[in-house]
């Protein structure tokens, strides 16, 4: 089994109208967990099954950088292709999403993802 | 000088024969929906099968296969799915889309050009409430596994995860799946026509949890005449496969019903077979029924197999 990474980076705005709460969306019916980290301090602000998951204010998360990791394993047989979707609440953009694809049947596909507030 | 090599299981079969009459037609195994249909119309196995994941790597993998070869496609997974969920897909009744996949095969035999085509999907599906619950109890465990650091995850302990979260799916308490395929002939791809043609259709309820097994099974098959001096081969045969599986004891009844079409008859085949295991290595084997032929076609054979060494012999 495989483990093959990738690394992005995205810029969000909080608008200001509430706490910033994430939730991620696993596609293409396969099945991932994520942690999440403050990537200063690398406290964790949450693992597993991430939703609406509280990251702060816009004044809390001004200048901070939030690394979210999902491991997506590959149990769906008819495709290799893996896909996640990061959901902001109180943020722009609302929605961000990253897809690839493993090299083998039942390998591990890492997004490892700095969203910079 | 005669060497025992560990490797595989070497049995030695005795079996006491009182009656057993000529071969059947068709198995009750015949009759299950193969997983790449278009490949089980050829009289040969593709050595190697192109999986394309999207229409790019289609589009070339069709043109290659003008020239032989193999391929196998779900289009509907071509396209990336973000809101398709695991719990979407597995509370699905109907994957016909998802699980729609085609597969074709050309190959060339002296100057004749064959050419074969297959689909195969589930109509239907349906797993028990405490199979989705086994099922999503080892789907949490797997997000447990996999909310780590990429380079902290126990891939063991995933990969044993993986591998029950595959047996608990496979373990459908009641599905339908269907299957067509098409062999076709000629000297150029232009003039192609057929020559064999085949559907399958399988239905199985199988209670979790419970040791049975019930699968009624349909298959179509036609093989065209050739020089067109006869009659095609036709026949529609119809299965039904019930099995008991305990321990040490395993109990299995199969009808077969074949309908040769152009020749309006019909034949067939019904068996009772029991196995025991005495110990380990020693098996006990019962068959008894009726076979296809008109006359002399009572089956009945008793046995015992032993399983002699799991060294196995071999010549140096």
């Amino acid at each position: 089994m495989k483990v093959k990474k990738r690394t992005e980076s995205v810029k969000l705005v909080a608008d200001g109208s509430d706490d910033v709460l994430l939730t991620i969306t696993i596609g293409n019916a396969q099945i991932g967990g994520s942690i999440v980290k403050n990537k200063t301090t690398s406290a964790v602000l949450g693992k597993g099954e991430i939703q609406n998951l509280r990251l702060g204010t816009k004044k809390e998360l001004q200048g901070k950088t939030i690394t979210v990791t999902t491991n997506i394993l590959d149990t769906n047989e008819q495709t290799n292709g893996v896909v996640v979707t990061y959901f902001f609440h109180a943020c722009q953009p609302p929605a961000t999403t990253f897809s690839d694809k493993v090299d083998n049947d039942g390998d591990i596909f890492s997004f490892i993802v700095d969203f910079n507030f | 000088m005669l060497l025992f090599k560990k490797a595989g299981l070497f049995t030695a079969l005795v079996t006491v024969s009182i009656t057993i009459q000529a071969q059947s037609d068709v198995k009750i195994n015949d009759l299950s929906v193969p997983t790449s249909p278009a490949f089980v119309l050829m009289d040969q196995s593709p050595a190697s099968i192109e999986k394309p994941t999207n229409p790019k790597a289609l589009s070339v993998s069709l043109f290659n296969l003008l020239q032989g070869g193999a391929v196998e496609f779900t289009p509907y997974w071509f396209k990336n799915r973000p809101a398709y969920t695991f719990s979407d897909y597995f509370k699905k009744r109907s994957p016909v889309f998802e699980t729609l996949a085609f597969s074709g095969a050309s190959f060339k035999k002296d100057s004749v050009s064959f050419a074969a085509a297959g689909l195969r999907t589930q109509l239907f599906r349906l797993y028990s409430p405490a199979l989705r619950r086994d099922v999503d109890s080892v789907r949490r465990a797997i997000i447990v596994l996999l909310s780590n650091d990429p380079d902290s995850l126990d891939l063991d302990a995933i990969g044993a995860a993986k591998a029950e979260l595959a047996r608990l799916k496979a373990k459908t308490t009641f599905d339908i799946e269907f299957a067509a395929a098409y062999l076709g002939q000629a000297s150029s791809f232009k003039s192609l026509a057929a020559v064999r043609s085949g559907a399958w259709l399988n239905i199985r309820w199988s209670p979790y949890k419970f040791p049975l097994d019930i699968v009624a099974l349909a298959r179509y098959s036609r093989a065209v005449d050739p020089a067109k001096t006869g009659k095609d081969s036709v026949f529609f045969d119809a299965g039904l496969s019930l099995s008991y599986q305990e321990k040490n004891f395993d109990l299995a009844l199969e009808y077969v019903n074949r309908r040769d079409i152009p020749n309006k008859t019909d034949y067939h085949r019904l068996a009772l077979v029991a196995n025991y295991q005495v110990m380990e290595g020693i098996v006990a084997v019962a068959s008894v029924g009726k076979d296809f032929n008109k006359v002399n076609n009572v089956l009945a054979v008793f046995g015992i197999k032993f399983g002699l060494s799991k060294e196995k012999a071999s010549l140096k």
